[in-house]
């Protein structure tokens, strides 16, 4: 520690450029706790450091006690400060030390002027996003906080309890963000006010039933139940201003208001239809409960007409109860009521049109010229269509003097980027690909062959004839009668796993003279007779394309027996639970988890990059929930997705782990990509689509849930996925999900049918334990009644039976059974 | 590019709350140093108080920071309010130029018709905001919009000065909002509760992306495609600012553009609207609709009014530099054109810029180009650099050819 003196010689001494604020900070905060008088004046650029600092401090937290040597010179007269924002901000970020309790303590203890004035400013000046009680309090120890110091003054009589209550309660009216106005909810709780000092407040806390802050409505609604309990609220100030109350999104809030309403129904009649107008906005909140309670109070205040004026508002079952109260024979069935058969959000023939315009490219797309196309791929357009029709152009050598004016634009994309357009941009620009070797990349790289003279120009047999990447087969069949020598050998690949089902016979009977393996391999795809096989990549995307979801006994003889090969593939996500003890210094623990893993059957055989419908198994990392996703890059996975049109199962396979990610983390860029692809593939959507859709109901962000959400409205009543077997693949991931975001989701999706008709299979799978589990079952109620189904099922109700106590769950539960006709 | 704004207060804005409410706002600029536009009653202070903290919430919010931004560079830009001699609109725009905000207070709700017109700067200080945090009931509010000069001499007069460095893009994003409201095309109405509903449904933080707001039963509902009445929320958690409104608003009407939208709240004797910009990191600035009528591009001279589909004048009450800003695509096919770069052929024109040409011809859906720009954004940004060199290149030629 220094003295003033001291202080300003050490400085004095540094050279000018030396002499930084941060020296000046680190100085201050080796000031003496007391220091005695400076034999003179302040030098002028100490002041203007000083200046500096506090701007400084009243923007950045501070480890070191900085504003403790300044207010010791101020109060010296040292330094003539102006007491602004930026001075009550550095005294929050900067009087205590963050681990010392008593530095703070004995700051306000030995300053009167600080204790007495200046330290109120604290609860008027809001702060930044680095600077406020809350922030700083949350990077101190626990006793080092500013809570724990005004619960200290208070304690030992300092500070008056009653100002630092009422400081809270005015601090909480101000127009705070709610993490920083958190701070003085938190500090009144835990001074633990008697009721008279909490009826001290009551005006204040009325008002702050219009707080935005839905925590602070929830606090003073807390509060102002203490003041009714002590017999002291003003009821008709209560009843006026607890509207707002009413509308905040949790129900914590809105039931307690209503709760207190009906006690001062009970007590003060005169007042009930005051009570019933403020009460009625409890219908127009989107909870349930809220609305449920709403709707009892109303009934017992004889408030039918404010009730029935918002039916239209309500939940199914909360509505079919306001008919039942008013005696309408419509039993109303609120909000969205549906037929059992409508779809849900996209609704009539939007169903089927979601599909095609997915898969469309954008209106005029199609008439751009090569360059414009290729500009629009270096520029990030990952539609796959615009891919396979500008690899088309290049291949063909039409157009090389139009994309040879880009070469400019290809480097700078060669140098800045690495994904796909930067391969779009080396084939351009004729240099190697530097890329994983997989289909889509060999694809390229046999283009690039082109580009360097390598190959002659001409027509790639993959190219497909319908944007979902279906490729005609008389099409095909006619491009590989035209092909000049052997056919490129990924190029041939791709067009066999693309054939089209419709269309075969008449291009079996074109291919009956196409020469060589090819030729054969092209007739045995459309369902020709086999023959020797040769090229085995070439062979198995013909069996792949020939029955694609069977077993084809002539490659099985054939040593082509594997997995994705011969025999159809079949993949399965399954859990380990694994534990493992480890030493954290003598007490040992053990820690558990799921490990996820895909398992590739029925025989496994090793994955090679011509051969994409076989997949490898794989595993979760070491203590990890995250399964590896697949190498595709964002932009790549449209058109990856494209690569077998017959069966989504290997994409979405080699990338359940990504979409599973998505639950946890935010940052999972490609999940959104891969959930579009429940929608525009057009082939075989089965247990790895339905794990994918499972997984991104659960999803932590909005967009990747609000697509989940618009999949299964799609893909449930149209029987493009079965029910059963999304239900069995939720069952699998039911301890990987989070069940309210299900319940969430599935609510969002409208298609009231097809939840209760999913939810029929998944509950009875779940233990009655399971968390969230009440969500689930109030939307299965909600949906069951909205779609007018009676819930049925022997499974179902063997399992609503068995639910005991009176939890939310049972009571829910034990309303499903009523409406099953079974014993409540 | 920032220019800094001056903003001289006579007095700190204040509210008095002790015998009803008194709201009296501080002016700075426009068409006389310190305008007096209105003193009277406004109807519903509690309703005023919340929908003026909306428009305060919007100036001093940066709803996105750029990833390479350190720190906030931009200090709020104080709200402006215009009086046309009927009506007092509020208007602000966020710090990141993407969302901005406008109160109109209507006649209806005024005791009396606004003493003067203009447009003038207003302070909504910390204290203000805190005091309007805390009015409620169903009682008129008085409002003073400027002082009374001889008022003004007996009270303290401790004149408040700030500066803000206001970025070029705030004055080229007020122009452009204009421009992109008349583009607008209505989508669909909702009540208040139900975009209530909408909004508390969807969880807290950051939206990537964009979606839509589309209608569903029972109100709007969230969907990664447009369908006939949505409009895109790009960065749903901007349109929060509305939420303390929702309950004071009979019925909310959507307008969309491109994947923008504006959302317009119809309160008791007054009208919010908020209008969100197609992506949170795209400030308006950058949409170009301008461009396509350079004579326009004049420094916000004009606003447009959803509610009634007409157009509103004001002066911007800046400073003469701050109103200078221009528009850097249009500086740069200027320069293009001057420069002779732009070659006309007759189904197609080559742009030489930078060592690269680029091709610019007539499509049936418009013009397009061979530059990335144009790749990305086509002309729903407005025209790119090379489309605008074009359009002025035959300009000149055609007004050569006419003159002979």
């Amino acid at each position: 520690m220094v003295s003033i003196d001291a202080l300003f010689v050490e400085l004095h001494a540094m050279p000018t450029d030396e002499r930084t604020d941060w020296q000046v900070m680190y100085a201050l905060s080796r000031l003496d706790a007391r220091p005695g008088p400076a034999s003179g004046r302040a030098p002028v650029w100490f002041a203007e450091a000083v200046i500096r600092v506090l701007a400084r401090l009243a923007t950045h937290r501070s480890n070191l006690p900085v504003f403790r040597g300044i207010r010791s010179l101020e109060v010296l007269g040292v330094l003539m400060l102006e007491h602004d924002d930026a001075y009550v901000l550095s005294m929050v970020s900067a009087l205590g030390d963050r681990r010392d309790p008593q530095s703070l303590l004995d700051a306000l203890r030995g300053d009167t002027e600080l204790r007495e004035s200046l330290l109120w400013r604290v609860f008027e000046v809001e702060g930044n996003r680095e600077v406020s009680l809350t922030n700083v309090d949350k990077y101190c120890s626990s006793e080092a906080t500013w809570a724990e110091c005004f619960r200290t003054l208070v304690a030992e009589g300092t500070l008056s309890g009653e100002r630092v209550l009422m400081g809270c309660l005015q601090a909480l009216g101000r127009d705070f963000s709610a993490y920083r106005a958190g701070f003085f909810s938190r500090l009144f709780v835990g001074l633990a006010p008697s009721a008279d000092q909490v009826v001290a407040g009551q005006v204040l806390l009325l008002r702050l039933l219009r707080a935005r802050v839905a925590a602070t409505v929830a606090f003073a609604v807390r509060q102002l139940a203490v003041v009714d309990q002590a017999g002291a609220l003003d009821e008709e100030a209560f009843v006026a201003g607890s509207a707002a109350a009413l509308m905040v999104p949790g129900k914590g809030a809105p039931i307690a208001v209503i709760d207190l309403a009906a006690r001062i129904a009970r007590r003060r009649p005169e007042l009930a239809r005051p009570v019933a107008e403020t009460v009625a906005l409890g219908l127009e909140h989107r909870d349930r409960e809220v609305q449920s309670r709403a709707l009892q109070l109303l009934g017992r205040l004889d408030a039918g007409d404010l009730i029935a004026a918002r039916m239209d508002l309500l939940e199914p079952t909360v509505a079919r109860a306001a008919g039942d109260l008013l005696g309408t024979a419509t039993g109303g069935l609120g909000l969205g009521a549906v037929p059992q058969e409508q779809g849900g959000m996209l609704d009539g023939c939007e169903l089927e049109q979601a599909t095609e315009d997915r898969s469309r490219s954008r209106a005029g797309d199609d008439d751009r010229s090569a360059a414009e196309r290729a500009v629009a791929v270096l520029a990030g357009d990952c539609d796959p269509w615009q891919i396979e029709l500008l690899l088309a152009t290049i291949a063909s050598g039409a157009a090389a003097g139009e994309l040879a004016a880009l070469a400019k634009l290809a480097r700078r994309v060669l140098r800045s980027h690495a994904d796909l357009r930067r391969s779009i941009a080396a084939l351009l620009l004729a240099e190697d690909l530097d890329v994983n070797r997989n289909l889509l990349t060999g694809r390229l790289a046999e283009v690039l062959a082109v580009t360097k003279g390598g190959r002659r120009p001409g027509l790639l047999l993959a190219t497909p004839t319908d944007p979902v990447g279906w490729l005609d087969p008389l099409e095909f069949i006619a491009r590989l009668s035209t092909a000049e020598g052997e056919p490129a050998h990924y190029d041939l690949v791709a067009a066999l796993l693309r054939l089209h089902m419709e269309g075969r016979d008449e291009a079996l009977r074109a291919a009956r003279d196409l020469p060589g393996d090819a030729g054969a391999a092209a007739r045995y795809a459309l369902g020709g007779p086999p023959s020797t096989v040769g090229n085995p990549a070439v062979w198995v995307a013909a069996a792949r394309s020939r029955a694609p979801l069977e077993d084809d006994p002539h490659l099985i003889a054939a040593g082509l027996g594997g997995a994705g090969q011969g025999r159809a593939a079949q993949f399965e996500l399954r859990f380990t639970l694994r534990s493992e003890k480890f030493d954290d210094g003598g007490s040992g623990r053990i820690i558990t988890w799921k490990e996820p893993s895909l398992a590739v059957g029925p025989v496994r055989v090793g994955v090679a990059a011509d051969q994409p419908t076989v997949l490898a198994s794989r595993k979760g990392q070491l203590y990890s929930p995250f399964l590896p996703g697949s190498e595709w890059g964002r932009d790549w996975l449209p058109w990856a997705a494209q690569i077998w049109p017959h069966d989504a199962e290997p994409f979405f396979a080699a990338d359940i782990g990504e979409v599973m990610s998505a639950s946890y983390d935010e940052g999972r860029h490609r999940t959104g990509e891969i959930l579009d692809v429940l929608l525009t593939h057009p082939g075989r959507l089965g247990p790895m689509a339905a794990t994918v859709l499972a997984a991104g109901l659960t999803t932590r962000e909005i967009g990747h849930r609000a697509r989940a959400a618009e999949a299964f409205a799609t893909l449930l009543p149209s029987r493009r996925l079965d029910t059963g077997t999304l239900a069995a693949a939720m069952a699998n991931l039911a301890e990987h999900a989070t069940a309210t975001r299900w319940a969430a989701t599935l609510g969002a999706s409208g298609a009231a049918a097809a939840v209760v008709d999913v939810l029929t299979r998944l509950l009875p799978e779940l233990p009655r334990d399971y968390p969230g589990l009440h969500a689930l079952l109030s939307t299965f109620h909600e949906d069951s009644v909205r779609a007018r189904i009676v819930p049925a099922g022997d499974e179902l109700r063997a399992w609503l039976t068995g639910f005991a106590g009176s939890t939310k769950a049972t009571k829910t539960a034990r309303a499903i059974l009523a409406e099953m006709g079974g014993r409540p | 590019v920032s220019l800094e704004q001056v903003y001289r207060y006579r007095r700190q804005s204040r509210v008095d709350t002790s015998g009803g409410v008194d709201l009296r706002l501080a002016t700075s600029g426009g068409p006389v140093e310190h305008p007096y536009f209105f003193d009277g009653f406004v109807e519903r202070a509690e309703v005023v108080a919340a929908a003026l903290l909306v428009v305060a919430r919007v100036a001093r919010t940066r709803f996105y920071t750029p990833p390479n931004m350190l720190a906030a560079i931009l200090l709020a830009a104080d709200p402006i309010v215009t009086s046309d001699g009927a009506r007092l609109r509020f208007e602000s725009f966020s710090a990141c130029c993407g969302v901005y905000c406008r109160l109109d207070l209507l006649p209806a709700g005024l005791d009396r018709a606004p003493r003067a017109t203009g447009t003038t700067n207003v302070d909504f200080n910390a204290p203000i905001r805190d005091a309007l945090a805390g009015i409620g009931g169903l009682d008129p509010m008085h409002l003073a919009v400027g002082a009374d000069e001889l008022l003004v001499t007996t009270l303290d007069t401790s004149v408040v000065e700030r500066r803000v460095p206001l970025p070029q893009r705030w004055v080229r994003s007020l122009a452009e909002s204009h421009v992109i409201a008349q583009g607008m095309s209505p989508a669909a109405d909702y009540t208040g509760v139900q975009v209530r509903r909408f909004l508390q449904a969807q969880p807290s933080g950051t939206q990537r992306g964009v979606l839509f707001a589309v209608p569903g039963r029972g109100g709007p509902r969230l969907a990664t495609r447009l369908v006939p009445g949505g409009v895109g929320v790009a960065g749903l958690e901007r349109l929060r600012v509305i939420e303390p409104l929702l309950r004071h608003t009979s019925s909310v009407r959507t307008f969309g553009l491109d994947t923008g939208s504006a959302w317009l709240l119809q309160l008791p004797d007054a009208r919010l609207t908020v209008m969100l910009s197609p992506s949170p990191s795209r400030a308006f600035s950058g949409e170009g609709g301008l461009l396509d009528d350079i004579a326009l591009a004049a420094a916000g001279r004009a606003g447009f009014d959803l509610a009634d589909g007409t157009s509103f004048e004001r002066q911007l009450p800046l400073d003469s530099l701050v109103l200078q800003a221009d528009q850097p695509r249009m500086r740069d096919a200027v320069a293009l054109a001057d420069t002779g770069s732009v070659t006309l052929r007759a189904d197609r024109a080559v742009v030489h810029s930078r060592d690269t040409d680029y091709v610019v011809r007539q499509a049936s859906d418009g013009e397009r180009c061979t530059c990335t720009w144009f790749a990305k954004h086509g002309l729903s940004r407005g025209p790119c650099k090379h489309i605008l060199a074009v359009r002025l290149t035959r300009g000149r030629v055609a007004a050569n050819d006419e003159t002979g």
